[in-house]
């Protein structure tokens, strides 16, 4: 039985291909969501923890219940700095996301649809700085301002040279004095990266104080004394570690790939729907295409069981094919997509297709899960199917009564 | 296909005279044989009591014209159909008291079927197909026999190929074969040659004459065709439901008188 089940597999394979696509597709659409997904986690764990790489503590204002949260003094800094066990302080500024626009050299404004523009303060203590200089030297005064290298050679700024720039203060004029790495191989997923000195970074955005306060520590020093000694200099403020802020990192990160895997999980869904509807339409046809076939083995001596376990077997072994086919499939679709993202600009370098264990058996229970709905919720489970043997004889020479009375033919 | 596969009536005597003495028993019979269909004024009495015997190791004829009822008494006796009443019995045991699970097991163990088409599973070879009430029974075929009914059937060099790569001829010498390859008790065959020429029906009839003779086969067949019925021993009539007659060691000609007969 399970050679014909095999047997009929291979000998319909136009028809199984149909079903076999339905099923690939839908598996495609739910793997490429978690492969994508998973993928860029892992691209936004690693650049969280390149952000918060360095800085073992970080004071900051705690959130008010209402309003804006407010800056730190810039007294904060040195006092910071001067606290027991505290190597080196650094002041955090950073404007908001597409507050501070360079114009190209080319006029055409960098858009804000896309990966966002973002301009922090220069740190000069390699610890506790996410930007290594790669070329040029650091912005020290007015009017001098560094980027990430990549941004920089796409959007066509070079070194030494002046560009205008909008801020929320108004159009000035900044030279490009050195080119960064954003920590180790300037993953930056497409952002243009900007640092200004600090000051300048204060007065271009019209604030005043700072942000928050990294901190690195001494070898040796006891966190807890310092973190508790650095909550003392100043009312309304909290001091967090590495390990808190890599999480709210994450955390922020997971938000928005969480929102956009459901999207893709939307469309699985959809695809997954339409697939068994596709698959229970196939079924159908070829097993009422099959009713001789089907009432021939009944005759010769297969019991109903027998071939609803052979139809069975055909949906099972159709459902692990095309499941495995999709997960490959998937994986190709995510690719596609992330070439698709960098063609809109956001360059996704050296991200992994993370196919997880998860992944595999999700697209198994879906795969297989499709496939088996139809012929094991209905005809395979029906009593008194498959049918009979009369569909196999030919029409007798006798009239109507004889066939139409014929049993078992339910 | 040379016509020594047909078998001269001398062969068929020397081999019945080989069994000895003993009455030759039924494989099969029907008692009362009574098949209803419809009700009130479309009633239409297919079967009418009909008692009939079929012998042991040999092949036996229905004949009849159309409506006669011969398609249902062989489906009846194959327990592809229930009677309204009388009784239907194969060997020993009476197909009436039996369900549909005992009746399947008994169609796959005790009856080999021959039909006039779609006999076999297009998407097995020939000896997949020979091999396959087996298999379904989950038993082993005993291979020197299976492979003695196709060297029987001329089916030797072909039998690793689809139906749908044989000639008609050849898919009901399939047919035959698998039918005879798990030695059932008996073989029902409705119009085995219903669909083929005359020469390659006279081909298959033979084979069946020899499975008869040479492998002490019992034979059922339904049949409208004179040429065919004189392949089996012995004929029996049916017309309007009823048994009308028998007739031993047939010929095409005497049948044909017969069945004039009936039709008076």
């Amino acid at each position: 039985m399970l050679r014909l089940t095999l047997k009929n597999l291979a000998g319909n394979r136009v028809r199984f291909a149909l079903t076999a696509f339905a099923v690939v597709l839908a598996v495609s659409f739910v793997v490429s969501s978690f492969v994508l997904t998973d993928g860029l986690r892992q691209q936004f764990d690693g650049l969280s923890a390149e952000i918060v790489e360095g800085t073992d503590l970080m004071v900051r204002p705690v959130d008010p219940d209402f309003g804006e949260t407010p800056n730190l003094p810039d007294s904060l800094v040195a006092e910071a700095a001067a606290t027991d066990g505290v190597v080196a302080a650094a002041p955090v500024v950073g404007a908001p996301d597409n507050a501070i626009r360079p114009i190209p050299p080319d006029g055409e404004l960098i858009g804000t649809n896309g990966p966002p523009q973002i301009a922090v303060n220069w740190v000069d203590d390699p610890a506790l700085s996410s930007f290594t200089l790669v070329e040029g030297r650091a912005p020290t005064a007015d009017g001098e301002f560094a980027m990430d290298v990549d941004a920089a050679s796409t959007h066509g700024f070079s070194l030494g040279g002046t560009y205008d720039v909008l801020t929320p203060t108004g159009t000035v004029a900044e030279t490009l004095t050195g080119l960064t790495r954003f920590g180790a191989d300037n993953a930056t997923l497409g952002a243009t990266l900007m640092q200004f000195p600090t000051a300048s970074l204060q007065r271009l955005t019209g604030e005043t104080g700072v942000d928050s306060v990294a901190i690195a520590l001494a070898d040796g020093a006891d966190r807890g004394a310092v973190q508790a000694a650095l909550a003392s200099l100043a009312p309304g403020t909290e001091v967090v570690d590495n390990a808190t802020l890599l999480s709210e990192q994450q955390d922020g990160f997971n938000q928005g790939i969480s929102i956009m895997g459901n999207v893709l999980l939307g469309f699985a869904a959809v695809s997954l729907f339409v697939s068994i509807f596709i698959i229970y339409n196939t079924f159908a046809i070829v097993l009422s295409q099959r009713t001789r076939e089907l009432g021939l083995l009944r005759l010769v001596g297969a019991d109903p069981r027998q071939i609803r376990r052979s139809v069975l077997g055909e949906a099972l072994v159709i459902g692990i094919v095309s499941s495995l086919l999709g997960i490959g499939a998937g994986a190709l679709v995510a690719q596609a997509l992330i070439a698709l993202f960098d063609a809109l600009g956001a360059s996704l370098p050296d991200m992994a297709l993370v196919i997880s264990a998860r992944t595999v058996i999700v697209a198994l229970v879906v795969g297989i899960g499709a496939t088996m709905v139809w012929p094991s919720a209905r005809p395979a489970r029906r009593p008194g199917w498959p049918p009979s043997w009369p569909c196999v004889t030919v029409p007798p020479p006798a009239p109507g009564p004889v066939r139409s009375a014929w049993p078992s033919a339910r | 296909m040379s016509r020594s596969t047909t078998v001269p009536a001398p062969i068929v005597a020397a081999a019945r005279a080989s069994v000895g003495p003993e009455p030759i028993a039924a494989a099969a019979a029907a008692v009362g044989a009574t098949k209803v269909y419809g009700k009130g004024d479309t009633v239409v009495r297919a079967l009418d009591g009909v008692d009939v015997t079929f012998d042991k190791g040999r092949m036996t004829a229905i004949m009849g014209p159309s409506g006669s009822g011969k398609s249902t008494l062989m489906h009846c006796l194959a327990g592809l159909d229930q009677l309204t009443s009388g009784r239907v019995v194969i060997g020993s045991t009476d197909l009436t008291q039996l369900n549909e699970r005992q009746l399947t097991q008994l169609r796959r163990d005790r009856i080999g079927f021959i039909f006039q088409a779609f006999n076999l599973i297009p998407t097995l070879s020939a000896a997949e197909n020979i091999r396959l009430p087996m298999d379904l029974a989950g038993t082993t075929p005993d291979m020197r026999w299976v492979e003695h009914v196709i060297a029987t059937v001329g089916l030797g060099d072909r039998s690793r190929h689809r139906p749908s790569e044989l000639s008609g001829g050849q898919q009901q010498r399939v047919a035959v074969a698998r039918a005879l390859a798990s030695r059932p008790e008996i073989v029902f065959a409705d119009e085995p040659t219903g669909n083929l020429d005359s020469r390659t029906g006279a081909e298959i009839l033979g084979f069946m004459a020899r499975a008869v003779v040479e492998l002490g086969q019992t034979i059922v067949m339904v049949t409208h065709d004179p040429v065919a019925a004189s392949y089996a021993d012995r004929v029996v009539f049916l017309a309007d439901g009823r048994l009308r007659g028998q007739l031993d060691h047939p010929t095409a000609d005497t049948v044909l008188d017969a069945m004039r007969n009936l039709g008076q």
